[in-house]
């Protein structure tokens, strides 16, 4: 059985030399990577059971792409997809990974 | 391909807004080196350098500009293979931080960003990527062919040091 959270990625904030209030602690959090864009986001709790998953990849994906998922003309592209049409040379980027149509067949 | 790490030792951000062409010197930009190329970031650390209190709202992030005739690095910075026996690449990527015009931070609500802030007074952060969930950087156009480590228009921004860690493909 495999967890999701094998793709966790790890962001350390350490202020523990600034000797300042507000500003001295460690902080440790866990980021995801979104399957559709290819994004970073730190990992919040409202991630976890919501529709921020797509059940094609098993992995997560960002919320505006969660948002164009829902759209009814969405085709599934994942960032692999994308990078290999625009690798090969049969497609190019136009814009925002997130939005509706983001690459454009050549 | 080979890892990668790209260096910038003791520069100083400058607050700046989104869609506004960055200044030289305050941003490190990483620009795929065609239109074809795919470059995966697996590591950001920041380190401070400042002697007093000094946030600095440092975005990971795409460009909706892209920057144009990006200046050759020159030393301190750099940028080079992790492996020393890597092969010259036939389009190398495009690690920059000056430009005839900077790239420029998207606005897009759609875009990615990762929040990179910190106090440059002494503070540190390191984000490290798992295996199959990097940062991706795709072509060399808007926006996904260019992302920068810059200062959101917001805060003090004090002198940091920060190092990128990529592989191309």
């Amino acid at each position: 059985m495999t967890s999701k959270s094998r793709y966790e990625g790890y962001l350390l904030t350490d202020h523990r030399a600034t000797q300042l209030p507000g500003y001295s602690g460690i902080e440790e959090s866990a980021t995801i990577s979104c399957s559709h864009c290819g994004g970073v986001y730190v990992k919040r709790k409202e991630f976890d059971g919501s529709r921020c998953y797509c059940s094609k990849c098993d992995r997560y994906v960002c919320l505006p792409c969660a948002r164009v998922m829902t759209h009814p003309d969405y085709i599934h592209r994942s960032f692999a997809e994308i990078a290999d049409l625009v690798r090969s040379g049969k497609a190019k980027v136009n814009g925002s990974l997130s939005s509706q149509t983001p690459i454009i067949l050549l | 391909m080979a890892k990668r790490i790209f260096q910038a030792p003791n520069f100083t951000p400058a607050a700046t807004n989104d869609t506004t062409a960055l200044t030289n010197a305050t941003y490190m930009a990483l620009q795929g080196g065609s239109a074809t190329q795919l470059l995966m970031v697996l590591e950001i650390m920041v380190t401070g350098n400042a002697g007093a209190s000094a946030p600095t709202v440092l975005q990971w992030a795409r460009s909706s500009n892209v920057g144009t005739t990006p200046t050759a690095l020159a030393a301190p910075n750099s940028d080079g293979p992790a492996h020393p026996s890597t092969a010259a690449l036939a389009a190398p990527p495009i690690p920059f931080v000056a430009a005839a015009a900077g790239p420029q931070r998207s606005a897009a609500t759609t875009d990615a960003r990762l929040d990179m802030g910190l106090n440059a007074f002494g503070g540190v952060k390191r984000w490290v990527a798992a295996p199959g969930a990097e940062w991706f950087i795709l072509g060399n156009a808007a926006s996904a062919g260019c992302s920068t480590l810059s200062s959101y228009n917001a805060g003090t921004p004090g002198a940091i040091n920060a190092h990128i860690e990529y592989e191309p493909y």
